[in-house]
């Protein structure tokens, strides 16, 4: 067995196979010692097997444990071996032994979606714990929990969790036919199963929702719909979602009304502003500089007076700049990150400015612009809405205000048009009556 | 992306910088106009003398810093006069922000103003809320007029109107598009603010009555504060009453009127006017002897002023308040009937129907 095992691994120095004997029998161990976790192999292996060694009772419990699985057909082997499973030949039979180092022990601190007075326990980088902060948050018998293992290279676990008497069998069936289908070289987040489940490439808004947090996913179960983990990843896929709630953070859900209400207000204004201030500033720049006041109007041409190029040039340089920024800050190591939040911000935007490159009020609209963008509380959502400005930049150079106007509403047409998973994506209202239709089929 | 793709994406975006070479006016390539006036040359090849300011803008807003440019030119009509201005400056002209348009007197007498309505309400770029007004002695010198109180440039004329700056009653607030309408609607005719040069300021206090196209009666300051509230309801106005030593002064603060025509074939065209508001000047203790008194002795003074500026009216021949558009809209529409009106206008009588309501001295006993 063991040669066998050699052979196609190709005997890699990682990996430990010996015959032990213990002077009244034989044992054919093989494991991978790095992922495996050796405490548990001593007291349920090593010990019973040396030093308080019965024949009888050890082959007792070899066959008995729930542990110990025999009977794994020679080609998976390899398979088990990989995930940290240890590999025993007793008496000519080959038995299975779960014995998988646990990195995390506890849960994460959330990190993206930060919450200031709800729970701030988040996903870990493992399945099992994770499985256990939902069933601990959404603790009913409906929850239904379904395992796939995708044939790639990586066979990360993935788990679609859903709650049977609420969800929607249509989506539910659509779900598990992709899930069944998915077959990718490497599969090393949940953003990328994301992207796999989702098909199309280009689309404008996400369809699926990643989150830390299993307070989220708990919510988003209990309203009827489905949720995948995967194993090695800290984020979660929400689906189906809908446009709206992408704006919900989970403190609107534990702080008091008027003040959800007023920052869910605050985030529409705000992902208005990111998406189309840039758009705005060159349109009446260029194009209709009667719409605001004429103290504005005096003002903005006053400062663009040393500006030696056309709006739309000032608009991409500085949006060049702030993207920059913000990419630098975000792959720099943290203790110099403020530095280049200070060297960016500060000294770039009011060198710019003196130099003449931009108009003053051109800074304050990058700064409106990016501030902004971090309000949008799901930072995928935040990203997409970050590149569609850029295409209503591009309408306003050429059409004015018109043309912002024009791919407002074309950009409202195309979310009505949008599918997730079947629900429509930009309904403000949840369809109660189907959710109702799908428990009664 | 492949390849190519990638590529014709980035031939795209570099066709964008070619841009800045076309016709793309940023707001720094326009010169603001903000304020503009027609006047009458006296050259009959050339009649329309059309005068612009220009703002000069500056990154700095200040008391006195307003910096403008104006710029004259003679033509044959308002619109060859304006194409002839794009040749003497170097931006272009941007009327997006041109909020007071001036007429000038002799050309409101001479030529009318249909002409000028014509170029005015026919630009995209005009918009319909400008201020209207008559400039006496011509338009030229309360366009170039540069007060030094103003921020920034033609801000102190705009200041004057509606309820923008200060709400002067005596001033007469006309849009552009309150103007078309009583250009062309029957039985309402057109009334303008007279706008002057007085001191280093503009003075606003009288009020034009037009027919159709010319100016027919200027109303003194007196008889335009009557107007003003009598026609159009403003309010902060005051009432006074004449009395020794020292006249009775009422601050109004509210002011309702409407008007209405009563009696069958002769009517009676009626002014109800409603005004509250309290004692700014009278001798002491005046109001315990006999408050009801006083405000009837007020709405008696009031309505008879203001009975003896509708005559006047009248007799000029124009309707700026719609009774005629009120006895049209009252009636069935024969034919004739518009006819009809005119001849009854000339005799019509009026009856002012005011209440006055004091609220008090403005003291606390």
């Amino acid at each position: 067995m063991i040669e066998a095992i050699q052979d196609q691994l190709g005997n890699p120095s990682d990996f430990t196979a010996e015959t032990m004997d213990n002077g009244y029998a034989k044992m054919q161990i093989c494991f991978f010692p790095g992922m495996c976790d050796m405490d548990q192999l001593k007291d349920a292996v090593i010990v019973p097997f040396s030093y308080r060694f019965d024949p009888d009772e050890f082959r007792r419990m070899l066959h008995t444990s729930v542990a110990f699985m025999k009977d794994v057909p020679a080609n998976h082997l390899a398979d088990y071996l990989l995930k940290g499973y240890v590999i025993l030949g007793y008496e000519g039979e080959v038995f299975v032994f779960r014995a998988i180092r646990r990195m995390q022990t506890a849960p994460d601190q959330t990190q993206v979606e930060a919450s200031l007075q709800g729970p701030q326990s988040a996903f870990t980088e493992n399945l099992d714990l994770n499985l256990t902060l939902v069933r601990t948050l959404y603790n009913v018998p409906d929850l239904s929990v379904e395992n796939y293992e995708p044939g790639n290279l990586s066979k990360s676990k993935i788990v679609l969790l859903y709650d049977r008497t609420k969800c929607n069998d249509a989506t539910l069936k659509e779900v598990r036919k992709r899930l069944e289908n998915l077959d990718h070289g490497l599969l090393l987040s949940a953003g990328q199963l994301a992207k796999h489940l989702s098909q199309a490439k280009y689309r404008l808004f996400p369809i699926t929702q990643l989150t830390e947090r299993p307070d989220r996913l708990s919510m988003h179960i209990n309203k009827g719909k489905l949720a995948v983990l995967m194993d090695g990843s800290r984020f979660a896929i929400l689906l189906p979602v809908h446009f709206f709630d992408f704006m919900y953070a989970m403190d609107d859900h534990y702080e008091p009304s008027w003040m959800s209400n007023f920052m869910l207000g605050l985030r529409y204004i705000s992902m208005l502003l990111t998406l189309t201030l840039p758009a705005l500033y060159i349109s009446i720049v260029s194009y209709n500089p009667e719409v605001f006041r004429v103290q504005l109007a005096f003002t903005i041409d006053g400062s663009r007076a040393a500006v030696p190029y056309p709006s739309f040039i000032e608009v991409l340089l500085m949006l060049f700049m702030i993207e920059v920024l913000i990419e630098a800050s975000l792959r720099l190591p943290r203790a110099v990150g403020s530095t280049a939040a200070t060297v960016g911000g500060l000294i770039l935007g009011q060198a710019a400015q003196q130099a003449g490159l931009v108009s003053s009020v051109m800074i304050i609209v990058t700064s409106v612009v990016a501030i902004s963008n971090f309000v949008i509380p799901n930072t995928t959502f935040s990203y997409f809405i970050r590149i569609l400005k850029y295409g209503f930049v591009a309408v306003a150079v050429f059409a004015g205000l018109v043309g912002v106007v024009v791919a407002l509403f074309m950009m409202v047409v195309y979310l009505c048009n949008m599918r997730s998973f079947g629900e429509p994506y930009f309904a403000l209202f949840q369809s109660k009556a189907r959710v109702a239709g799908s428990k009664n089929r | 992306m492949t390849g190519k793709r990638m590529l014709s994406c980035i031939v795209c975006l570099t066709l964008l910088l070619v841009l800045g070479g076309c016709q793309l006016k940023d707001i720094d390539k326009r010169y603001f106009v903000v304020s503009a006036g027609f006047d009458y040359s006296n050259d009959p090849a050339k009649p329309y003398r059309v005068t612009l300011r220009l703002a000069l803008p500056s990154s700095k807003v200040e008391e006195g810093g307003a910096m403008s440019v104006v710029q004259t030119v003679d033509a044959a009509s308002i619109a060859e006069a304006v194409r002839h201005l794009k040749a003497t400056v170097d931006k272009e002209l941007e009327f997006g922000h041109c909020r007071e348009f001036v007429l000038g007197k002799e050309l409101v007498a001479k030529d009318g103003i249909y002409n000028s309505m014509q170029w005015l309400s026919r630009r995209r770029d005009i918009q319909s809320v400008s201020n209207m007004m008559i400039g006496d002695p011509d338009a030229l010198s309360v366009v170039s007029l540069k007060p030094k109180s103003e921020r920034y440039p033609g801000n102190s004329l705009f200041l004057s109107f509606g309820n923008e700056g200060t709400e002067s009653a005596h001033t007469v607030t006309t849009y552009l598009f309150d103007l078309y309408r009583r250009l062309y609607e029957t039985g309402l005719d057109p009334a303008l603010p007279v706008a002057s040069v007085f001191l280093d300021a503009y003075k606003i206090d009288r009020a034009a009555l037009l027919d159709k196209n010319k100016a027919r009666l200027y109303l003194d300051p007196e008889e335009t504060l009557l107007f003003n509230m009598t026609a159009f309801g403003v309010d902060n106005t005051i009432i006074v009453l004449p009395d020794k030593p020292l006249n009775i002064v009422l601050a109004a603060t509210r002011n309702t009127s409407s008007i209405d025509l009563k009696g069958g074939s002769d009517p009676v065209a009626v002014v109800n006017i409603r005004i509250e508001g309290f004692l700014e000047q009278s001798p002491p203790h005046l109001l315990e002897e006999d408050w009801s008194g006083l405000e009837r002795k007020m709405a008696k003074h009031f309505a008879e002023e203001a009975e003896r500026m509708l005559y006047k009216i009248r007799d000029a021949g124009v309707d700026p308040y719609g009774f005629g558009l009120h006895y049209l809209a009252d009636r069935h529409n024969a034919k004739g009937s518009w006819e009809k009106w005119k001849s009854l206008y000339r005799e019509i009588r009026f009856d002012v129907r005011a209440k006055v309501s004091i609220q008090g001295s403005g003291l606390i006993r």
